[in-house]
């Protein structure tokens, strides 16, 4: 499969020991920049790795199959995430190191007319371009700060990120096998394969209804730019205001299919409690379920860290992000008082429905301990919950976020 | 199907997939954004992932079964990066890598290797 690379691979592998708190630096040179993500009750800390093919600084959380988390810095630079420190994640390790662009091909087949079989010169010079902004995040961002803790990958906030897609509609693609009557689901396939062949390799389907919205797109660019081979080179799909475990990178196969999809990913894995923000009380296991689906919103400040120092009295600005979810931010709002009170934050330049959106606010805050709260509201009116919502999966954490500073006298 | 799509390794050869996008037609332009949108260039990309097969789980009692079954699939600090678990929801997670994700991991190592783990939430290994 992947070529060993001794050099890369003992740089980490010391990282990595250290990460998980047991390796002793034998070498100051071999020493790497550690975050602190502040996750409760769980190693907390990772290394920064540049490790990576055409990626910049990021966030080790697993070298294999790569977990690869964006620092939390970059939301408060980038409203679009630059594609070199845009998040990754895979879940099987046996992902293709090379794609040739010539002799690669998407299939779509199925309950089809005719399979189709089309090259990348057919996908960007034979459909209509389509593009947009759309926030991918993963359905598990931010499960490390989870409490209780559940199992999984124990990310910060840092699995997301925002970028301008460019495509072609999947309906146009769909369109030229034509979707047979009777159709029901649309399933999705990459290059990446299971390790082992009787494990359930890594597919995502859509209703066909979904499929057919005219705004699923398969994405050839990101950011203006191929895409990088781990956020899914040559194409991936893009389903904007839904989660991104349906955002199949290396998109390669595509099968519409005449009854439900039951593929381990779809009918066992990604489940969330039916309930709004797919909360229920922490320690549930039995509730009505469904395969997770559109994102709700959620607000971050990026500029303050939690514990900062900051002078009391003095013009405090804050910066974060905001995100509808599955529509347009309404509105941000801040709170310094638990929630008993609320002022409403500047919003930033609107990159569309399914973008990140800047906010800004100016506060002074009194000499002690100082808890800073955003809450975003959605165009639909959803609000983030003012309590944390759980769920086992450790998925669609969205409850609002508080950070914490320290007001002080001029230093 | 996947081993006729399956790229053949293509080195560093250059392919270029787009002309310039001063040939993308009128009709092509989208809707939402009344301005064209230029094809990338699309070239052949050969990387190297870097991997950490050789690395060892901390050492303690029964870790030869776990370095001998949990490290195949994914990196160690999949394990290690989790918050502490009970034995019996390690145990959970060992059948999980047996019966879902098809691990071969011989039945009587699934102790050694619960014991290992429960042992690595309580502080020690
Ligand atoms: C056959 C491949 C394979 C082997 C061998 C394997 N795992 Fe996994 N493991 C996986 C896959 C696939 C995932 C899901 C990865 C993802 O979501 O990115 C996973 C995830 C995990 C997780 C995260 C929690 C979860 O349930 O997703 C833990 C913990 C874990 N494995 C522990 C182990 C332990 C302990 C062993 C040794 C007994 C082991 N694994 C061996 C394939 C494997």
């Amino acid at each position: 499969m992947a070529d060993f690379n001794p050099a890369l691979s003992r740089r980490n592998l010391l990282a990595g020991a250290a990460a998980g708190g047991f390796g002793i630096m034998s070498s100051p040179l071999l020493a790497q920049p550690m975050v602190d993500l502040g996750l409760p009750g769980k190693p907390s800390r990772r290394p920064l790795t540049r490790a990576f093919p055409q990626k910049g600084e990021m966030i080790l959380q697993r070298m294999r199959p790569p977990l690869l988390e964006t620092p939390m810095e970059v939301f408060d630079k980038h409203i679009l995430t630059p594609n070199d420190q845009f998040y990754v994640r895979w879940h099987w390790a046996n992902i293709p190191e090379s794609v040739d662009a010539s002799s690669f091909r998407l299939t779509v087949r199925g309950h089809v007319d005719r399979t189709v079989e089309l090259t990348l010169h057919d996908l960007l010079h034979g459909f209509e371009p389509i593009e947009y902004v759309a926030v991918n995040q993963c359905s598990g961002n931010s499960r490390g700060l989870f409490v209780p803790s559940v199992p999984g990958a124990e990310w910060g906030h840092g699995a997301m990120g925002n970028a301008r897609w460019t495509g072609v509609r999947l309906r146009d693609v769909l369109g030229q096998a034509g979707v047979k009557a009777g159709a029901v689901d649309v399933r999705f396939g990459g290059l990446d394969e299971a390790l082992v062949a009787e494990a359930p390799k890594f597919r995502k389907s859509l209703s066909v209804d979904h499929a057919r919205d005219g705004e699923v797109m398969i994405a050839y660019a990101m950011n203006g730019e191929a895409m990088p081979l781990l956020n899914g080179f040559p194409l991936r799909l893009i389903v904007p205001g839904w989660y991104s475990t349906y955002w199949v990178k290396m998109l390669c196969d595509i099968e519409v299919l005449p009854g439900k999809d039951d593929n381990f990913w779809m009918a066992k894995a990604y489940q969330v409690p039916t309930t709004p923000f797919g909360d229920v009380p922490a320690g549930t296991s039995d509730y009505a379920k469904e395969p997770i689906n559109k994102m709700v919103p959620r607000s971050l400040i990026t500029n303050l860290a939690e514990g900062q120092k900051v002078t009391a009295g003095a013009p405090l600005m804050l910066s974060g992000i905001a995100m509808g979810g599955d529509c347009g931010v309404a509105k941000v709002e801040i709170s310094t008082d638990g929630g008993k009170s609320w002022q409403l934050a500047a919003l930033g330049e609107d990159l569309g429905p399914y973008s990140f959106r800047r906010f800004t606010h100016r506060l002074a805050l009194p000499a002690g301990k100082g808890r800073i709260t955003c809450r975003c509201t959605n165009t639909r009116g959803v609000s983030q919950p003012l309590g944390m919502n759980w769920n086992p999966g450790g998925y669609m954490r969205a409850g609002v976020e508080t950070v914490t500073v320290m007001a002080g006298g001029k230093a | 199907m996947m081993s006729k799509l399956f790229p053949a390794i293509a080195g560093l050869g250059l392919v270029l997939m787009a002309p310039a996008f001063a040939s993308v037609p009128e009709h092509r332009q989208p809707t939402a954004l009344g301005r064209p949108v230029p094809p990338p260039m699309l070239r052949s990309v050969t990387v190297s992932l870097p991997q950490d097969f050789d690395q060892d789980y901390p050492k303690g009692e029964y870790v030869d079964a776990v370095n001998a079954n949990c490290r195949a699939c994914h990196s160690t600090s999949m394990v290690l990066m989790q918050p502490p678990l009970s034995a019996e929801e390690w145990h959970k997670e060992v059948r999980k890598m047996i019966d879902v994700y098809k691990a071969p991991i011989p039945e009587d190592q699934v102790e050694a290797i619960t014991r290992y783990l429960a042992s690595l939430s309580k502080g020690g290994a």
